[in-house]
């Protein structure tokens, strides 16, 4: 078997528990959420038989062990029960909103990949005043909290500037509405992970031009385009790779907020508005569902990086 | 969000990492480390004695006042409901600063712990443990929090201990790496060996040296921390109305951004600050682990002996008289690292002169420290940064390559001269085959196609007594031996057939029976293919062995050369009697015991003969002054008073 194919399983093993513990938490947190759904949901005017009628009809009241196999047969299948507050499906709810928040993950790290390893290389070639700048003004643009940013970015280039809708979703069926919807959440999601990606990029370049076989490469005749982009990059990629993996954790938490902030009806909105409404079937799917992009993410973050260094394929 | 970077950072040697109280002092001492402490305090401070100092009640509403601007009255203005912006500023620390320390706590509290014992004892608590670890880094924790709160509404405590939990894995692991660094080394076996046992080799050795990366990693939990109770209260999970954060704040004001926008900053500002101020901090803390001086602070070094090696040239050199007549022709070459103050640099290799013909071999000889690899770097211009070439000529075949343009160097680099260097290892690129990266530089060099460069990249490989080409070009670097490495670096430095090559310490890092076949392999190459050759070693048997010709040097400087018979067979030069004796028997040592101490650093050469304070047979006319390399026949020069004393005796 592949060594990297391997390392693969045995993560994806390590995760399969993990997934499973998380499920189950999430359903045993409904169990803990105080009074009953009934009386929370239809507001203090419902009448007892009211109340006991719905909870009946969302099986509240049978025995915990015996919702908790029904749940867990039916969420292996697909199917994360109907919501307490649209009564629509809750995988159909996740569905419809996934998306969104894709689209913000994807576009993000369309933006800082690129930006940050220029920034990052450029920086650790000339030790002047561009890294000077780089290093000075990333402990500034990683502290700013992003729902800052994002207020700040709303004020400047949607209420005077008019370039940008303030908040709001276009779907992708119009391609350029739907980059200028995007275009504000994206900035504020990305300006911080930018500065620190490339400050990570500025360090494993630094690191590797002082290399051995960098000069050696120079010394056999190679042009500095090759040496530079084809070996030093090629190098610097590994802990360059799994803090790509970290920062897209990290997205999907800013994402939770800027949502909100730009009124972008992704899964962090249906989590926030779940949370808010006591709809606990949404909630649990929703967390399940960023546990298995977190496993995801993991899994192809150690994938590649293995994938960057021969020693680490053994 | 993790509260915890990836990994530990490469671990120095242990002893040296272990902190006084002053050394803790000194990384405060930077005006940023200082301004960030200073910062933080006045946020406690305010934070505890809110109630004291507030100007204003924060709560209190002035309806007659609503969106005033900054004011004698109201230092940071009013927001909508005409309450004072300061007083809400002042209470909106609180929540936050104990919220992310207590998160911060909890998972320093389950994770340090833990982490010592799985790095410290391994096997199945280590198993099991980082087991636990990895599982935590399957949560996403941000979304965690949140969806407790459909649980526990507007619960700091819990909500924060939540994330202090799941946080707890990061600190766990990074726990136990660096306790596992410091784990096996040597001191800590000391420990064993006296008698301490595991809770005082733990507590007396390991914790004080893991504490500065862990304090560095608490200081960014604590800003991870705010940002994530920040956007909390934003969501309107975190926190109760009643008591204002920054991150509600933000929150307010982001709803009366059309109105004024003035409100966004207090609460930003204070925000932003006191998380900066926490990674500033964190980042001096970083700062102590050794080898990572601060920025600005040059190493302490001594001033004394400094000006003798910039010194302009004074007596005729020899060098000057003698006609250049070689491929390689240095006169005067010197490089230099700067030093200290403005335009102040030190000599690292100090008007070095030697020509090397077509066809032969050069023996560069010396102790490490004395120069010979700035030297050879600097022909075909790779010294290292910030170190550059400061004066001299360095023509090759007619070509002025000592200050030239890239571009020029890039026309000799591997076609005209090639260059190996000490650790073969090192020298190739670990992430391409070996095939890969050969055949990346002949078709650099043959400018030929991808089928024909496979075909010569066996070639290559063959040349070098490499017994399966084909198999080897498959593997990668680090699954070869040294000895191929070096035999894979050689074929590599070949194939643009350069006419000058230049090994730097090519067997030092090989077994003693390899060292043999790679010295052959040299010997077999310059002489079929008629290349020249730089030896670089500290090793006379080599230069018995290969070298046409030796140039000895210390310090930065050449003190003696001729032809290799000749140097060996009667040195002139104390030092390199010195070198000689220390081969006994003939056989190669690497511990040069005929001649005490070591070579000085840099800058603490002395302005009279650098060899002076080590030398046996010193006398007090070598303290008069600099000593110049005199011609003493027969293309030998050597550069010590007693030359000639020297020479009598040996003839005697």
């Amino acid at each position: 078997m592949p060594p990297i194919l391997k390392m693969a399983l045995g993560r994806l093993a390590l995760a399969l528990p993990m997934l499973f513990a998380v499920a189950t938490a999430t359903f045993f947190l409904q169990q803990l959420v105080p009074g009953d759904p009934g009386s929370f949901i239809l507001g203090k005017d419902a009448t007892p038989a009211e109340i006991r009628q719905f909870d009946a009809s969302l099986g509240v009241n049978r025995p915990v062990l015996a919702q908790y196999f029904s749940w867990l047969g039916r969420a292996v299948r697909g199917n994360l029960g109907t919501s307490w507050t649209s009564h629509s499906p809750v995988t159909q709810t996740l569905l419809a909103a996934a998306p969104i928040t894709l689209s913000l993950a994807v576009l993000v790290m369309i933006v800082i990949v690129p930006l940050a390893v220029a920034l990052g290389t450029a920086a650790a070639l000339n030790r002047g005043r561009l890294d000077r700048f780089l290093q000075g003004s990333a402990g500034f643009a990683i502290a700013l909290p992003n729902f800052w940013i994002g207020t700040g970015l709303v004020l400047l280039l949607a209420v005077d500037l008019k370039v940008f809708p303030a908040t709001g979703y276009t779907g992708l069926s119009d391609p350029g509405q739907w980059l200028r919807s995007l275009a504000l959440p994206v900035a504020a999601l990305a300006i911080g992970p930018m500065m620190g990606l490339a400050l990570q990029v500025r360090g494993a370049m630094i690191d590797v031009l002082s290399k051995d076989y960098i000069r050696s490469l120079r010394a056999a005749g190679l042009p500095p385009r090759s040496v530079l982009f084809r070996h030093a990059l090629r190098n610097a990629m590994p802990p360059v790779i799994t803090t790509i993996g970290f920062q897209l954790l990290g997205l999907l938490a800013g994402a939770v907020v800027i949502e909100q902030l730009f009124n972008l009806p992704g899964i962090g909105t249906v989590l926030v508005t779940s949370v808010s409404a006591h709809d606990v079937p949404l909630v649990q799917g929703a967390v399940l569902l960023f546990a298995v992009v977190v496993v995801a993410v993991n899994l192809l973050t150690d994938i590649a990086a293995a994938g960057a260094n021969p020693r680490a394929r053994e | 969000m993790v509260l915890t970077a990836p990994a530990p950072e490469a671990a120095a040697p242990a002893a040296s990492r272990r902190l006084t109280a002053a050394r803790w002092l000194s990384a405060l001492r930077s005006p940023a480390s200082a301004a960030s402490l200073l910062w933080l305090l006045a946020v406690v401070v305010v934070s505890v004695f809110a109630s004291a100092l507030v100007p204003d009640s924060p709560l209190q509403q002035n309806l007659t006042a609503l969106f005033q601007g900054p004011s004698l009255h109201h230092l940071l203005g009013t927001d909508e409901l005409g309450r004072d912006v300061l007083s809400r500023l002042m209470f909106g620390g609180a929540t936050l600063l104990w919220g992310s320390a207590e998160a911060t706590a909890i998972a320093f509290a389950l994770g340090v712990p833990a982490g010592l014992l799985a790095g410290y004892t391994g096997r199945t608590p280590d198993r099991l443990l980082s087991w636990i670890a990895d599982l935590s880094f399957a949560l996403p924790a941000f979304i965690i929090v949140v969806a407790l709160a459909v649980i526990y509404p507007q619960n700091v405590l819990i909500l924060m201990g939540a994330l202090g939990v799941i946080s707890s894995g990061g600190v766990l692991r990074f726990t136990r790496n660096l306790t596992r660094a410091v784990r096996d080394e040597l001191y800590v076996d000391a420990g064993r060996v006296a008698g301490l046992n595991r809770r005082q080799i733990l507590t007396r050795h390991i914790l004080p040296v893991i504490t500065p990366p862990l304090v560095v990693q608490a200081c960014l939990g604590m800003s991870v921390g705010l940002i994530v109770l920040a956007s909390l209260s934003f969501l309107g999970l975190g926190t109760n109305p009643e008591t204002p954060n920054w991150g509600q704040m933000i929150y307010d004001a982001s709803q009366q951004i059309t109105t004024d926008p003035w409100l966004m900053v207090p609460g930003g500002a204070a925000l932003v600050l006191t998380v900066i101020a926490l990674n500033v901090l964190g980042s001096s803390v970083r700062d102590l682990a050794p080898g990572t001086r601060p920025a600005g602070q040059p190493r302490p070094r001594t001033r004394r002996h400094i000006g003798g090696a910039l010194a302009p040239h004074g007596a005729t050199t020899p060098a000057e008289v003698a006609p250049a007549t070689g491929l390689l022709d240095v006169r005067d070459l010197t490089v230099a690292f700067p030093a200290g103050g403005r335009d102040r640099s030190q000599p690292v290799a100090d008007r070095v002169s030697f020509t090397v013909r077509a066809g032969e071999t050069l023996g560069l000889v010396g102790e490490s420290g004395c120069g010979k690899t700035m030297t050879v770097l600097a022909i075909p211009g790779l010294v290292p940064a910030p170190g550059i070439v400061s004066g001299g000529s360095i023509r090759f075949d007619g070509t002025e390559l000592a200050g030239a343009r890239q571009q020029t160097l890039r026309r000799v680099r591997g076609s005209r001269i090639g260059y190996i260097s000490q650790d073969p290892m090192a020298a190739l690129d670990p992430s391409f085959t070996i095939g890969s990266q050969l055949r990346e530089v002949i078709r650099r060099h043959a400018g030929c196609s991808r089928r024909e460069a496979k075909i010569r990249c066996v070639q290559a490989l063959d040349e070098v007594r490499i017994a399966d080409p084909d198999a080897t070009g498959r593997l990668f670097p680090h699954q070869v031996s040294g000895g191929m490495a070096q035999r894979v670096a050689i074929a590599r430095a070949l194939a643009g057939t350069p006419d000058l090559l230049i090994a730097d310490e090519p067997t030092t890092a090989l077994d003693v029976t390899v060292q043999a076949e790679i010295l052959d392999l040299l010997r077999d190459l310059t002489e079929r293919r008629n290349m020249a050759l730089i030896l670089v070693t500290h090793d006379l048997g080599v230069v018995a062995e290969a070298c046409d010709r030796v140039a000895v040097m210390y310090a930065g400087q050449i003190v003696e050369q001729g032809s290799a018979e000749d140097v060996l067979a009667a040195p002139r030069h104390p030092y390199t009697a010195g070198l000689l004796n220390s081969m006994p028997g003939g056989r190669p040592a690497s511990r040069l015991e005929a001649i005490p101490g070591a070579v000085p650093a840099p800058q603490d050469w002395p302005s009279w003969c650098r060899f002076e304070p080590r030398c046996p047979m010193a006398v007090s006319g070598c303290r008069a002054g600099a000593v110049e390399l005199t011609e003493a026949g027969q293309g030998r020069r050597v550069r010590c008073v007693r030359a000639a004393e020297l020479a009598g005796a040996a003839k005697a």
